[in-house]
């Protein structure tokens, strides 16, 4: 049936990530959430905290006694794990709430979903996603990216997600295989790394993932130090305060030489008369765009093949739903009306 | 950019989107609105060139992408099919008389052979019209096949399940690696509903596919539980020229007895040859490996012969003799 195209049509755009989701909507309203979903152990639990179902920053906080899920690990939903994708679905249910719909409003959604969770199970998403939505169209994170900053041709965007670190290269189409590359050396992998080296500098400190996330959040950054890293972790017990610049450091400037690669990779298969114009139109997205600094060593370790400029983009938080949102409102009513 | 680009760009997501809910519509046989002229001229597609293979006289080999025909001298090495195109029927009723064991006969080491019934538990794989689960037939047939080698050939036998329960294609990898396999073999019922196609085909582990190989990948590939990285590892690892090769010379073996035993029974079946697709499952596996498409369960008259104990059973049959010919021929 032709969805009726009146007041009651909201657009909205959805940014799943592995480590945030966020929701911009026709209607003005906008939100995130840190992608993180729980459900009560038990009974003790539900009454607890009075509630069936918890999302982000809340459930983190509950965490030890909730059954946890971070649906999007690895940049991927795992077909068959059915926690997984109900924690989706239950993830894009939570966003759509945030911006009030109203219950007579048809819901037209863009989604836009790390590539690699595109790659490997279309279907699965489709179906986690689509249960509160009208219609629903899904596509690539860096590509609604793209979308929203209008960069269509000619360009490389770079979302450096939690799961994994996505290259799309664009050429005023839709990107098709050829045109990305993904590496599983996103910000999760980074915490790894600071742990397992925080562990092996200071093995009388007791580090866990969750702090070293945070660490990371704050103070991550690669090239010169323009200050101090410090940060607090409990010494047998006791609070105290660290200096972890140099291992920060490390771990940080270890995704440049990948990304470097992996950004030649795709410019070197491009259009030649092009090449040069995509190398000023580099566009770093998704939260390890926030790492300090990055931006002048990609561009740097890249000199040697020519003039590099690698933008940092504006509001990583809602650059992949405010574009998706873009897509949804530009998308054709006709074919809306097909899905 | 202007707004005709944008608007092309709009179109191309708008029509990739819908054939990801088409192609989920396939996956669900009762669902519907999946509209047919997509699946007749992919049938068509598909099934005029299992004619023009079947015109070019033999199971043709497809290892390259789409648009280069199939050359047999070109794409196959010489010296090891060349056995394969007899069309003379194997007679093993005789042997399985011997005193000594085949394996013994044929001075092979004692082998084992990992069987994988495909689907299974909470995946159902496809479905007939009639209501017979992909799951159930592969299972049958793979216990049939595993029962045959081991008792008339003292192969070893492990089959990767062996009851109605899910496992993805990295548990059954895994599995059959820690079970030092000599040998992989999938058992998996194809599933084409809106043409009364019958036909045959067995793949290989390749690197090279053609797009509807690839796709039937893709969809196959769904419960894999691999990661990115891990599976980067496993395409890197493959420079063992060993395995492919081995793993073609027994798809045709597979194929070539499916084929030449059914066509006995039915001559309608289409041969839809041996080709190479990127199955995560024959990736994650060590040894030569296949998988074999036995029939098609969308086709009525098919599903109803697979429903019957008899037919699954002469099923296990032609796959024993593929996979014993195979054997045989590393001899020679």
């Amino acid at each position: 049936m032709p969805p009726k195209k009146s007041n009651s049509t909201v657009y909205i755009g959805i940014d799943l990530g592995t480590s945030r989701s966020a929701i911009a909507a026709s209607n003005g309203k906008k939100d995130w959430v840190q992608s993180y979903v729980g459900w009560p152990r038990d009974f003790v639990s539900k009454k607890m905290l009075g509630k069936d179902i918890l999302f982000g920053e809340e459930a983190l906080e509950h965490r030890l006694s909730l059954n946890m899920s971070r649906p999007l690990e690895q940049g991927v939903i795992r077909d068959g794990t059915e926690r997984d994708e109900e924690a989706v679905r239950e993830l894009v249910h939570f966003l759509i709430e945030q911006i009030k719909p109203g219950s007579a409003t048809e819901v037209f959604a863009a989604v836009g979903v790390p590539a690699e969770a595109l790659r490997v199970n279309k279907i699965a998403i489709r179906d986690a996603v689509k249960e509160y939505a009208d219609r629903l169209m899904v596509v690539s994170e860096p590509f609604a990216v793209a979308y929203g900053l209008g960069t269509l041709n000619n360009s490389l965007i770079i979302d450096i997600g939690a799961g994994t670190v996505d290259f799309c290269i664009m050429h005023g189409t839709m990107p098709g295989e050829d045109d990305q590359r993904t590496l599983a050396l996103g910000g999760d992998y980074i915490d790894r790394q600071l742990l397992n080296l925080l562990n092996e500098n200071y093995p009388q400190a007791s580090f866990s993932e969750t702090m070293v996330r945070s660490y990371k959040e704050e103070k991550s950054f690669v090239g010169a130090a323009r200050s101090r890293a410090k940060v607090n972790a409990p010494v047998s017990g006791v609070s105290t305060t660290l200096d972890i610049t140099a291992e920060m450091q490390r771990v940080c400037e270890g995704i440049v030489a990948p990304m470097a690669e992996a950004v030649m990779d795709l410019i070197t298969r491009y259009e030649p008369d092009f090449q040069e114009e995509v190398k000023k139109n580099i566009y770093l997205a998704g939260g390890g765009s926030q790492i300090r600094g990055l931006d002048n060593m990609l561009a740097d370790s890249l000199k040697e093949y020519g003039a590099f400029k690698v933008n940092v983009i504006d509001d990583p938080l809602f650059a992949g739903a405010e574009g998706a949102l873009a897509l949804a409102k530009e998308m054709p009513d006709e074919y809306w009306e097909d899905m | 950019m202007t707004g005709e680009d944008r608007g092309h760009i709009l179109r191309e997501v708008y029509e990739d989107n819908k054939r990801v809910t088409e192609r989920s519509w396939q996956r669900r046989p009762n669902g519907g609105g999946v509209p047919r002229w997509v699946l007749a001229i992919g049938i068509l597609a598909v099934v005029a060139f299992g004619i023009w293979i079947m015109d070019s006289g033999t199971a043709g080999e497809q290892a390259s992408t789409a648009g280069e025909p199939p050359s047999v001298s070109l794409a196959v090495p010489e010296d090891s099919i060349s056995g394969f195109e007899e069309n003379t029927p194997v007679d093993l009723s005789g042997l399985a008389d011997a005193d000594v064991a085949l394996s013994e006969l044929f001075d092979l080491t004692v082998r084992t052979v990992v069987i994988d019934a495909g689907h299974g538990g909470t995946d159902p794989g496809a479905s007939g019209s009639e209501g017979l689960q992909e799951k159930t037939i592969t299972l049958d047939v793979a216990s049939r096949l595993g029962r045959r080698l081991e008792s008339e050939h003292g192969l070893k036998v492990i089959q990767t399940r062996e009851t109605d329960e899910y496992l993805s294609l990295r548990e059954r990898a895994e599995l059959t690696n820690a079970s030092e396999a000599d040998l992989f073999v999938s058992i998996h019922v194809n599933y084409f509903p809106s043409e009364p196609v019958y036909a045959l085909e067995t793949f290989y582990f390749g690197a090279e596919a053609d797009g509807s190989a690839l796709r039937l990948a893709e969809l196959e590939n769904q419960n894999s539980d691999y990661s990115v990285a891990e599976f980067n590892r496993m395409i890197g690892s493959l420079g063992n020229q060993v395995k492919l090769q081995e793993s073609r010379r027994l798809a045709r073996a597979v194929q070539s007895s499916l084929l030449r035993n059914t066509r006995m029974l039915n001559e309608e079946v289409d041969d839809w040859g041996i080709k190479s697709a990127p199955f995560v499952v024959l990736i994650g596996v060590d040894a030569p490996s296949i998988l074999a498409e036995i029939g098609v369960i969308s086709n009525e008259d098919e599903e109803a012969r697979l429903a019957t104990p008899e037919y699954r059973e002469q099923l296990a049959l032609f796959l024993e003799e593929g996979v014993v010919n195979y054997l045989r021929s590393l001899n020679r």
